[in-house]
């Protein structure tokens, strides 16, 4: 592993570590440095800021494993099919792609809270939301590299050997691309992450009461203009290190992904 | 003999690009047919051709095995018939070897999918394979990946792979250029060991006239993805009649040979630019005007308006 991959490693860990040492001492024991949260009083600064680093965390990371599991999914469809339905699932990625995540996302909690009434949208609805519309990204990165693998020598032995498509996909395509999809996965977490800050920042996204980093960044903000800084830096600060950390994982495997095949 | 593999007017595009142009040759049943030229003449692509492995190329022409026209099948036909029935053997094993397998699991998936025989049985048959082909302590090495292996046992390996279901053909595409030469002094005394047991056709496809001299006993030579001269490979090395033949047994080095080499002059012409006529014409010692005005057919097995010995 890499040097840029084992310091984002470190920083994902620190957090973690962080998290768990918080929710290991919030019995009361060791009070919140930051104090508590002026516009909750009975909440601290330190819960508020880790709460919404889980949430955040579980968000990128269930919406970016679904938006994987997808690509995965339609590129070997499109591979299967051929190559009319392969260029098919191409463009529908492409016109996907085009469209901004956060426009989408806002245009879909505005009739999810039409639906169903309310102020703000759930967190599993939110999992959902950025999940579809996280799809399009991976896959034209799965398709890419499921066309320069097919284009290595050990495939053509195979369908030399009469190895049936299906069958090469699976057995010997896939298992070359396993690599390239963590690292992409993880590549895919901090956009989600940035995605559904903004949305929550804006106001249009998860409960003041359940915040993510980017809801609580955004019901606090005013809050810096009042010289308050001790309520909202420490969300700021979990923020830029969740996203940095899950980066500099992913770029990390992509260039090692990257090397291991040059 | 009859033909195991005949090619007729083999054409093969690249969108408007020819790099294989009416090539014609047969194999018969048992008979080692070789086909040389080098690098860019369109050796691979006319192998790649015959096994229907050429993507997003226009093949035409015809190419008849075992009396059915491969370019003509559905892709499932040619699917059961790939590695049953006619089965490659790549330049580079290690790069044909699947590097994430064990060499086992290759070696037992033909049998798997053709003869249908359970996992246990296949990969039992695959270690006999191995030692079918000389490679020693075979159990252990069927379970090693390919990076494990040294290249003569990976080429080892993928002979074995490609002989595992009995092909009535085998298309050799430079199996022992990336080997070092007693290797492939034994990989090709293997092939031909093998060839002689099983009466399999054998195409081989090599740079080296050398090694297809002493393994064909018909010769294909191709240039520029034309057919130059083709004939009995005693015949043809005996009196070569086309001026390219003639330079690239000169180039051939021998055991008797003295002084420098000779070297042909110049390169093959790139595929967007091929002259009109004779696509040698270029870098050939006694090309005339006609050569340059228009193209040569291949008359009497050989393409060339001036053949040397005279004729045609």
């Amino acid at each position: 592993m890499n040097v840029r991959a084992l310091a984002g490693l470190g920083l994902l860990g620190a957090l973690a570590a962080l998290a768990l040492a918080h929710a290991a001492l919030s019995g009361g024991a060791v009070a919140c440095p930051f104090g508590v949260d002026p516009q909750l009083p009975f909440e601290t600064v330190c819960a508020q800021a880790v709460g919404g680093l889980w949430r955040s965390a579980a968000l990128g990371l269930t919406a970016g494993a679904g938006g994987c599991v997808l690509a995965v999914a339609f590129a070997l469809l499109g591979r299967r099919l051929g190559k009319g339905a392969d260029l098919a699932v191409e463009k529908l990625a492409e016109l996907f792609f085009a469209i901004p995540d956060v426009l989408v996302l806002i245009s879909l909690g505005f009739v999810a809270r039409a639906v169903k009434g309310g102020e703000s949208v759930s967190l599993p609805w939110m999992m959902v939301a950025l999940t579809a519309i996280g799809w399009a990204a991976p896959t034209r990165m799965v398709q890419n590299r499921l066309r320069s693998l097919e284009r290595l020598d050990f495939i053509a032995a195979a369908r030399a050997l009469g190895v049936p498509e299906g069958r090469l996909l699976l057995r010997h395509l896939m298992p070359m691309a396993w690599d390239f999809l963590l690292a992409i996965f993880l590549m895919r977490v901090p956009a989600i992450i940035l995605t559904e800050s903004t949305v929550s920042y804006l106001g249009f996204g998860l409960p003041v009461s359940e915040p993510s980093l980017g809801k609580y960044l955004g019901s606090h903000w005013g809050l810096l203009l009042q010289g308050n800084w001790e309520a909202v830096v420490p969300a700021w600060a979990l923020l830029v290190a969740m996203v940095l950390g899950f980066q500099q994982v992913g770029r990390g495997l992509l260039e090692r992904s990257e090397g291991g095949r040059r | 003999m009859s033909a195991l593999l005949e090619v007729t007017g083999l054409t093969v595009r690249f969108g408007a690009l020819a790099a294989v142009e009416d090539v014609t040759f047969s194999v018969p049943e048992g008979g080692t047919v070789g086909l040389v030229g080098e690098s860019g003449s369109g050796k691979s692509v006319t192998a790649l051709a015959v096994m229907g492995l050429l993507d997003g190329a226009s093949v035409e022409g015809a190419v008849r095995f075992q009396g059915e026209a491969l370019l003509e099948l559905p892709p499932r036909r040619l699917q059961a018939l790939r590695g049953r029935s006619l089965a490659m053997v790549f330049q580079d094993p290690g790069a044909s070897l699947n590097p994430a397998q064990r060499v086992l699991t290759q070696l037992a998936e033909p049998l798997r999918l053709h003869l249908r025989i359970p996992k246990a049985d296949a990969e039992a048959r695959a270690v006999s394979l191995l030692e079918a082909v000389g490679v020693g302590d075979a159990a252990r090495r069927a379970k090693a990946y390919p990076h494990e292996l040294s290249g003569g046992l990976q080429q080892r390996a993928m002979i074995a792979m490609a002989l595992a279901c009995g092909p009535a053909l085998l298309i050799a595409d430079e199996p022992t250029t990336a080997l070092d030469v007693t290797v492939q002094a034994q990989v090709m005394a293997l092939l031909r060991q093998v060839q002689a047991e099983r009466r399999m056709g054998l195409l081989l496809i090599s740079h080296d006239l050398g090694l297809v001299a002493e393994s064909c006993a018909e010769l294909v030579v191709l240039y520029a993805g034309q057919v130059v001269e083709r004939g009995p490979t005693a015949e043809v090395l005996r009196a070569p009649r086309h001026p390219y033949t003639r330079g690239l047994l000169a180039s051939t080095p021998t055991l008797e040979g003295q002084g420098r080499l000779e070297e042909i002059p110049g390169a093959v012409p790139e595929l967007s630019a091929m002259p009109k006529g004779c696509r040698f014409a270029e870098r050939c010692p006694q090309a005339q005007a006609a050569c340059r005005a228009a193209p040569v057919p291949l008359d009497g097995g050989v393409r060339c308006l001036f053949p040397l010995g005279g004729g045609r």
